[in-house]
């Protein structure tokens, strides 16, 4: 098959804006076959190789117009990506920052120096600030995750069995804790659901992967945090103990809202990077 | 002919074209383009849509084939389209007709 480089830079640029297809794999190889035919076609009528190519291009449409041309087919919810989308991917961004910044304060309240002593009344008080911004930010988080991942259920095919079961357990998680205003209460079924979601954007390789890796190992890595500095704690418990309980409790959540944050940040990143389908220029639209 | 222009009357044209045999996209619209006489200024890369919308419509139905070491997608009428185009081709003929006819001063429908 004859080398054609800017076709291909252009079936790059194109499968990058429109890779919310569900169909992205068969629409990219459709659109491949009618460029490579076109230029075949302009060459064989004696135009040269990079003139067949140019030409062929501006005929088939820049990429920006055939990206709105090719979101204008489906209808309807979050089957493409939309300005309302990529507010949502901002509030993931901002999610993602705030929510270990929360955890930030409630160090800075509670310990005046690292692993020094626990002002326990500071905590207490910084519990209500910190409760208060975490439940905006977890309301932000729960956005993000549902207009993500309901997305990618519409869009890539869907996110199967495992990713449902992960969002659902996710949300009860989120709101059961907002709901009674005790996190960890409701923080096993929160980190079953972030686990399996995470596993299965994983699995559908759609987000990026550092991402996803992220929103799979955080909270784990979190609860594993806690367990270690417990275990050790209790360990010397006869020599007067380390920390006692709230270091642990404080280095586990941060541990899994950092991570956390991480995910939170790249897949509102991944979001807010896609280019609106919303057409707001009836002029330069072209819906046929 | 501006795109706009077209608007409403491309999926009769797509399947005009395809009626006559199965066709990839760029015969499709290579085939467009000559039956008009260029008339057709559209991005071709817009015809896509149109034909994935008749497909989902169950107008068309696609198949794949390999040729040239290349993925090619090939589309043919279904009973179904064969029976909108009959349908939308005669509406758009006494459409076109009656225009035609008020443009040129001639009283339609004529009444004995």
């Amino acid at each position: 098959m004859a080398d054609y480089a800017l076709i291909d830079d252009y079936l790059a640029t194109l499968r990058k804006r429109v890779r919310w297809r569900r169909d992205l794999d068969d629409l990219v190889a459709e659109v491949r076959d009618h460029l490579y035919s076109a230029v075949e076609g302009l060459e064989g009528r004696g135009t040269e190789g990079e003139s067949a190519q140019q030409e062929t291009l501006e005929r088939f449409g820049d990429p920006e117009l055939i990206t709105r041309a090719l979101a204008a087919a489906p209808k309807g919810g979050l089957a493409v990506p939309t300005r309302f989308t990529r507010k949502a991917g901002s509030l993931g961004i901002a999610a993602g920052v705030l929510w270990p910044a929360t955890v930030g304060l409630w160090w800075l309240a509670g310990v005046a120096e690292p692993w020094g002593e626990v002002d326990y009344d500071s905590i207490n008080k910084a519990s209500g600030v910190f409760y208060g911004i975490g439940a905006a930010t977890l309301l932000g988080a729960c956005a993000l995750s549902f207009v993500t991942f309901l997305a990618i259920q519409q869009r890539h095919g869907g996110l199967g069995m495992m990713g449902r079961v992960g969002l659902v357990f996710t949300a009860i998680g989120v709101i059961g804790a907002l709901a009674a205003w005790v996190f960890m209460g409701w923080g096993l079924m929160f980190m079953i659901g972030t686990v399996l979601l995470g596993y299965a954007l994983l699995d559908q390789d759609v987000a990026p992967r550092w991402a996803s890796w992220a929103l799979t190992v955080g909270v784990v890595l979190g609860a594993v945090t806690w367990v270690v500095l417990r275990s050790a704690d209790r360990t010397l418990l006869q020599f007067g103990g380390l920390w006692g309980e709230w270091i642990p409790n404080l280095a586990g959540v941060s541990v899994a809202a950092v991570i956390m944050g991480v995910s939170l940040v790249g897949l509102g990143d991944w979001m807010r990077a896609e280019t609106p389908a919303d057409i707001t220029d009836q002029d330069q639209a072209v819906t046929v | 002919m501006k795109g706009q222009t077209l608007k409403g009357h491309l999926d009769l044209l797509l399947l005009a074209v395809i009626s006559d045999g199965p066709k990839h996209g760029y015969a499709v619209i290579d085939e467009l383009r000559e039956r008009s006489g260029n008339a057709f200024d559209l991005p071709e890369g817009t015809v896509y849509p149109a034909l994935h919308r008749l497909e989902k419509a169950g107008l068309l139905r696609s198949d794949w084939s390999v040729v040239q070491g290349r993925r090619r997608r090939t589309y043919r009428l279904t009973d179904r389209g064969r029976g909108a185009l009959g349908e939308q081709g005669r509406t758009w003929t006494e459409f076109s007709g009656a225009i035609a006819n008020v443009l040129k001063g001639v009283p339609w429908p004529t009444t004995p």
